[in-house]
């Protein structure tokens, strides 16, 4: 009878501690969570600072049913603000009277301290420093030969990101941002989640480009332009230009979201991409694979389709780089 | 008749080659012609020791090489081996022509410096202030 137990007993643990059982990966969910909004009234002050430029202060808010609100702060208060009404997302521009439209995305962030792992990246978690003066757990994202990605510092009572760091593959720091102030439950007034545009403002599509811009461009190039249908939150097409590369004419597009920017450049057919000495490394993306590399204004992507040569950079992680370039029609 | 004459009938006779007419002439002759008997007994010797030898060995190829001659002059249903031969040459020549524009595409193709595209960006990202104010 003792023994039957005593085999029962070990049968048990062993089972409680075989692969098979040992649940869902943590750490990973916890990042997959660490950005989307929390059940219960948010509000913020973020930080944002790329290697060797000016920090960026965003008033990030949230309320019920996934309202948001992200005012990127200038030096006469809210100069460029996002709101999220539940149904479209609202980018406006106070000084220029100008509001794009784009698609509902919540998150607690601004679009460049997203961050989602690489299915092969390591993940290691421990106990973190408080920030804005909240306990916090630790995540450490490695790539699979050691090499530190991303450093992640999740609330412990609510489970959102309160700080960040991305790192180049040299071991520098890319980018960083951290709340330094943040209080949760207390609920905002439901017109700061609402926007009606005034009647003297222009309001555009986030995507659509200046007209004169653009037909220069198609006649200097002779290509037919081709732009990404999505964006991420808070960005929209500021401006499109023609940089001249030896005998070629490539499009420049320039996409913003107020602190941080993203080109897309469209190269002309027959011709070939040279990353430089570091080359890169490969990335899938669903009509072929794509080389990712680092710059000092962050990671580049680059890619070919139908025979055109495309290279994205800015300062978004290697989902949001795929997300874009998968897009492009 | 001289005997000279006769030798090659002799030889006729004794590979079994004469006709009936041709064998009951040399036979007559030989009855009463000496030297004649002494060519016959001759060849006859010779032909003894030539049947004596071993047989040569038949060369390994000998059947492929009587293939190859025997084989018909079309390809198996196809071009007559000329025109045969000139289809391969002008594939080979079409081959050698498309190998040669593609390395030539590849050769042509321009190399851009993703460098500069990304100092573009950079200097954009400078020149436009940190709230995007840049117009072009």
């Amino acid at each position: 009878m003792m023994l039957a137990a005593s085999m029962a007993a070990a049968l048990a643990w062993m089972a409680a501690w075989s692969p098979a059982h040992a649940g869902p990966d943590i750490p990973r969910e916890r990042i997959r969570r660490a950005f989307q909004l929390p059940p219960v009234p948010f509000e913020g002050e973020l930080s944002f600072q790329a290697a060797g430029e000016k920090v960026s202060l965003f008033m990030i808010s949230s309320g019920p049913r996934g309202v948001y609100r992200r005012d990127l702060m200038g030096p006469e208060g809210a100069a460029r603000s996002v709101v999220g009404d539940g149904e479209r997302e609202w980018i406006f521009d106070g000084t220029r009277r100008r509001v794009w439209i784009g698609t509902h995305q919540p998150a607690i962030v601004p679009a460049a301290a997203l961050f989602q792992p690489q299915t092969s990246d390591q993940l290691s978690l421990s106990t973190g420093s408080p920030v804005a003066g909240r306990p916090s757990s630790l995540i450490e994202v490695r790539s699979r030969e050691g090499q530190l990605r991303q450093r992640i510092w999740i609330d412990e009572e609510h489970g959102v990101a309160l700080r960040g760091e991305a790192f180049a593959p040299d071991g520098g720091l890319g980018w960083s941002w951290r709340f330094k102030r943040v209080s949760f439950g207390r609920r905002r007034a439901a017109e700061s989640f609402e926007f009606r545009p005034s009647s003297a403002a222009i309001v555009s599509d986030r995507l659509q480009a200046d007209d004169s811009q653009q037909r220069q461009a198609v006649e200097r190039t002779g290509l037919q332009p081709r732009k990404p249908k999505w964006l991420p939150s808070g960005y929209y097409l500021e401006s499109v230009g023609v940089m001249a590369h030896g005998r070629k004419s490539i499009i420049h597009y320039r996409f913003s979201d107020g602190a941080t920017m993203l080109s897309l450049f469209q190269c002309p057919p027959r011709v070939r991409l040279k990353f430089g000495p570091k080359g890169g490394r490969r990335l899938r993306l669903s009509n072929g694979s794509a080389t990712l590399s680092w710059s000092e204004s962050g990671p580049v992507l680059g890619w070919s389709d139908l025979g055109f040569k495309f290279v994205l950079v800015g300062r978004l992680d290697a989902e949001g780089l795929r997300r874009v370039a998968e897009s492009v029609q | 008749m001289a005997c000279k004459s006769w030798r090659q009938s002799i030889g006729a006779y004794v590979d079994g080659q004469a006709g009936a007419l041709e064998n009951l002439s040399v036979l007559a002759h030989l009855r009463f012609c000496r030297p004649c008997q002494g060519e016959l007994r001759l060849a006859k010797a010779l032909k003894g020791a030539l049947r004596a030898l071993p047989a040569p060995p038949v060369p390994e190829d000998l059947w492929v090489g009587l293939e190859r001659v025997s084989r018909p002059r079309r390809a198996s249903g196809g071009l007559p081996l000329p025109l045969t031969r000139l289809g391969l040459g002008l594939t080979g020549v079409f081959a050698a022509a498309g190998f040669l524009i593609l390395c030539w595409s590849w050769i042509d193709r321009e190399e851009l410096s993703v460098e500069l595209m990304v100092r573009a960006h950079h200097e954009y990202e400078i020149g436009r202030g940190p709230l995007g104010r840049k117009e072009i």
